[in-house]
């Protein structure tokens, strides 16, 4: 793309120590940002998704999460993220990376005035008590909530929904943070203030020349703001490509099955609503070959015996799929699975 | 908030009148008529005058209003029937100001010691210190405080010779009594409180304010603490009423001469008036102590000094 | 399926086999059903079984003890006053020659009949007065929550010292005294199950199938509610016992010739400093009672917090 990376993920493994084993949360994950993009991370419940979020910004819980810093890298300004201890990673936190959570409600302190929980991101960061004060009536401002002065004295219970994830936006933007990291920003909101948000997020990226990873299972969503994007599937990358290589020109099963199953309005009446059959594995005895086998219509028998190689198409666009194998039977296959050239049959 | 308040107090005064006439009802239905026969041994004028002020031949109603004409116009809280010229206002004035300074020591004993604990076990879950505080945690509820007292008074003051066993007037006496005092609120904090960081811990703000670049010691001091504190002042209330209760055992044993001792002592003389007088007043100190808590509820926790009225 | 990783790779592995669907779905662990698990969780829990076994233990010493002892709990014995544990007298005895460990056994059991009685009558009426406010609500639910503040604000042990100065010390008058002012936390608790419930869709969905209350209050009430109950009867008990000690301390508690561990350490608190073991004993039993209730409560709550759940 010809714009600078700014974040880079290699070999990424989380794992986390429960009654049951060990859970495989995250196994063998690469991706990248470049400044002033947006990258979009899809996929179920459980595949792993905010996990990874939260292992950029080193927030998982210390006393059962295995990782491995020599092996796995999170590159960020020049240092591997994972290596860092607590203080200098507390020192990144909130001004180089920035995170936004799902439920605004509970994201923010009851008892503490939202003005307030403004003021310490800065605070904690270098800004004098008093400047963050100042500052943070302008982030207000910036976030456009109306009547900025009364609501910086106010508590996040006087605020809406709406209102409240713009308040959390100010919280995570107010040291102007080179990536913002937004896990599913706008599934506990209203379809309107969905767009409001989005819309805000994407001219505050604009504005600060922001990295923003979206964290969404929303296709919706990722259509209209992604420029890239990452699906992922029971801890493994499936697809990676931008917005037109996965909408249009799809190379995974799993992507096929995610926009297959967005009812759409131009379905015949009494066609049935595709839905994906089963449940993604357990994680903690992971199936040996691809995650997915069990669930793919299309799987074949070395899909069950061997994880699948990546194949790539052309400018960052891969898919790790066994059917982009030459040997692979290639029939009844959708059609943007298939090379330019190939035909639908053998 | 001032509703608030006004509604909090006009409640307890109502509750407070509840009480009163409650216990003034069962204790007139005391087998015998207890007045009567203690007057009945009395001279002739002491009788007049009893029967005068107490309307001994009124009917049961006419007593009940009576007494609380008195109660309320003169703070006249009752007299003695089994020691006749001791009021029960004698006895507050003498006896309660001890009882006071030992259940306030204990109280702020319970509450810092508890809160602190209950606060280490929360951030230490699962380690060594955890275990070891749950542990004396629940010796400490299940151990009654006069069984503890009297482990207290065998061992340190008996065995040992640290401090005396029993008595008042110097600083030495107050060791043994607010240990005992305090131990089983010190416990009950501990254990609430400990829930209640707990599931603070794992509440989203937490998250929220480590993301934004908090160092473990700020959060805990900033975000965890008030918010865990919160219910826990709730329980203020109760432990008061335990503070009372504890008295009237612990007072005896340790030989103190609180009101709680005075209480017990009228009872078992069956002083029937000296027992509803009493009652009246710990029942105004205990609707009164619950009154202060609620408010200062309301005034710590914002969402109820601004009120739900939100937007 | 591991050893097949190293196949190497041919091209019949290639023959497609589509969507295998027993595998599609994540059963790895066996479902057990609801109580199963509690009662799984709860065994697991090594500290809240140990109390169901103490409890167990003295329960069966409290009935068994005098069977195998032999001594009369009123057996007055002027020679043998106050001795300490021996292999006659296994607990010594009192100041009145009285054999203490079959008195301890004959205490106990008034003691833990008036706490289990207490709950008891504690459980029905708050379980009646919350439903009946629970399931009528408006006004009768508004005077029921009113009546439940004001009990609230009442001193509890106040009252109780003078319902059993009024009332004497017979077990009756006990069981009343305390049970009298204990319900207002039953009452709410099991109002606040049944709005719960009410609300709940599938309860609602049965209401619109054609259930009634009653069908209602037992497939669905019950069931979600026994969990709590017994986790508010465990802990109820102890409170009593507690309740019943106290009384006797300040002399009011349960009358000779009976008595109770309460009655039993009041009258070894007397002699605490020359024969401690008169009081020794029969606070460890109370101790260990209470203890195990305890834990018990403790464990069971912990068996049924779905938080927990693994």
């Amino acid at each position: 793309m010809g714009k600078e990376v700014i974040l880079d993920v290699k070999n990424l493994n989380i794992a986390f120590q429960t009654y049951g084993g060990i859970l495989r949360a995250v196994r063998g994950v690469n991706f990248n940002l470049h400044k002033g993009e947006t990258l979009a991370i899809v996929g179920e419940s459980g595949c792993g998704k905010t996990v990874t979020a939260k292992s950029i910004m080193g927030i998982l819980p210390k006393d059962n999460t295995i990782m491995d810093a020599k092996k796995s890298q999170i590159n960020f300004d020049g240092k591997n993220l994972l290596a860092l201890n607590e203080r200098e990673m507390s020192k990144v936190r909130g001004r180089d990376i920035a995170m936004i959570f799902q439920d605004p409600m509970t994201s923010l302190n009851p008892t503490m005035k939202v003005g307030e929980q403004i003021a310490e991101s800065m605070y904690l960061h270098g800004i004098s008590k008093k400047e963050a004060r100042v500052e943070a009536l302008k982030m207000l401002e910036l976030v456009k909530i109306p009547n900025a002065k009364t609501r910086f004295n106010q508590y996040p219970f006087e605020f809406s929904g709406g209102m409240r994830q713009r308040a959390m936006i100010a919280v995570a933007l107010a040291c102007k943070p080179k990536i913002l990291i937004a896990d599913e920003p706008t599934t506990a909101l209203d379809v309107t203030i969905q767009a409001q948000i989005m819309d805000l997020i994407g001219e505050l990226q604009k504005e600060l020349s922001m990295g923003v990873v979206l964290i969404t299972h929303d296709l919706g969503v990722v259509a209209s703001v992604a420029d890239r994007i990452m699906v992922m599937y029971a801890g493994k990358v499936a697809e990676r490509g931008n917005k037109d290589h996965i909408f249009y020109d799809l190379k995974h099963p799993y992507t096929y099955a995610l926009l297959k199953s967005v009812p759409r309005l131009t379905v015949q009446n009494k066609e049935k609503l595709y839905s994906l059959f089963g449940t993604p594995p357990d994680l903690v005895t992971p199936p040996k070959g691809c995650p997915f086998a069990a669930r793919c219509e299309f799987a074949m028998k070395i899909c069950d015996i061997h994880p699948p190689e990546r194949h790539e198409f052309g400018e960052m666009h891969s898919a790790a799929c066994w059917l982009h194998d030459e040997r692979a039977d290639k029939r009844d296959l959708p059609a943007q699975f298939l090379k330019r050239g190939e035909s639908n049959g053998q | 908030m001032l509703k608030f308040i006004l509604k909090r107090v006009g409640f307890g005064v109502f509750t407070l009148f509840v009480i009163i006439t409650l216990t003034f009802f069962i204790i007139s239905a005391a087998p015998g008529d207890p007045i009567a026969s203690k007057a009945e041994l009395m001279p002739e004028k002491a009788q007049e005058v009893i029967r005068a002020k107490y309307g001994l031949d009124e009917p049961i109603l006419t007593r009940y209003f009576l007494y609380l004409k008195n109660l309320i116009t003169t703070g006249d809280f009752g007299e003695s029937i089994t020691y006749t010229g001791r009021t029960a206002n004698q006895y507050i004035a003498k006896n309660a100001p001890i009882s006071a300074k030992i259940g306030i020591m204990a109280l702020l004993f319970q509450v810092v010691i508890g809160i602190a604990l209950g606060m280490v076990a929360a951030l230490k879950r699962g380690k060594v210190t955890d275990h070891v505080i749950r542990v004396c945690v629940v010796l400490a509820i299940c151990i009654p405080s006069f069984v503890f007292a009297a482990l207290l008074q065998y061992y340190i003051g008996f065995k040992w010779r640290l401090v005396p066993v029993q008595g008042w007037g110097k600083p030495s006496h107050y060791v043994l009594p607010v240990i005992a005092f305090a131990v089983g609120g010190i416990a009950s904090y501990a254990k609430y409180m400990r829930s209640s960081v707990l599931s603070v811990v794992s509440e989203d703000y937490i998250v929220t304010a480590k993301a934004k670049g908090c160092m473990p010691g700020r959060v805990a001091r900033k975000h965890m603490f008030r918010n865990s504190l919160l219910p826990i002042v709730t329980m203020t209330g109760p432990a008061i009423a335990g503070i009372f209760g504890g008295s009237f055992i612990l007072e005896k044993m340790f030989s103190i001469p609180g009101l709680g001792r005075y209480y017990i002592k009228a009872v078992s003389d069956s002083d029937y008036t000296m027992v509803l007088g009493l009652t009246a007043f710990y029942a105004m100190l205990y609707v009164v102590s619950l009154i202060v808590v609620d408010i200062t509820y309301g005034l710590v926790d914002p969402r109820i000094r601004i009120g739900k009225s939100a937007k | 399926m591991s050893d097949n990783q190293n196949m190497p790779i041919t091209e019949d592995l290639f023959e497609r086999v589509g969507i295998q669907k027993n595998r599609a779905e994540d059963l790895s662990k066996p479902a057990l059903t609801y109580w199963a698990d509690v009662w799984r969780r709860f065994r697991e829990n090594k500290l809240a079984f140990l109390g169901l076994i103490i409890l167990v233990l003295v329960i069966v010493v409290l009935y068994l003890g005098p069977l195998i002892n032999g001594s009369d709990y009123q057996f007055i014995n002027e020679i043998d006053r106050n001795q300490g544990p021996s292999m006659k007298h296994w607990f010594g005895t009192d100041t009145m020659g009285r054999d203490l460990f079959t008195r301890i056994c004959h205490g106990g059991r008034v003691s833990i009949l008036i706490g289990v009685m207490c709950t008891g009558v504690m459980f029905v009426f708050g379980s009646i007065l919350g439903s009946i406010a629970g399931f009528k609500g408006g006004v009768v639910d508004d005077v029921i929550m009113r009546i439940c503040e004001i009990v609230n604000n009442i001193p509890y042990l106040v009252l109780v010292i003078i319902l059993s100065m009024v009332m004497g010390r017979s077990l009756f008058a006990l069981v009343f005294a305390m049970s009298f002012l204990s319900w207002t936390g039953t009452t709410r608790m099991v109002r606040g199950q049944i709005l719960q419930i009410k609300e709940l869709d599938y309860v609602q969905a049965s209401t619109a199938l054609g259930g009634g209350t009653a069908h209602i209050i037992f497939k669905h009430l019950i069931p979600n509610t026994l969990g709590i109950i017994m986790v508010t009867i465990t802990m109820s008990v102890p409170g009593f016992i507690f309740g019943e000690a106290f009384l006797s301390y300040i002399g009011l508690g349960i009358e000779a010739p009976a008595t109770s561990w309460g009655a039993l350490a009041a009258a070894g608190q007397e002699r605490m400093m020359f024969y401690p073991h008169e009081l020794f004993f029969p606070c460890l039993f109370m101790v260990l009672t209470i203890l195990s209730f305890h834990l018990i409560g403790d464990g069971l709550s912990d068996a049924l917090d779905p938080k927990l759940r693994k």
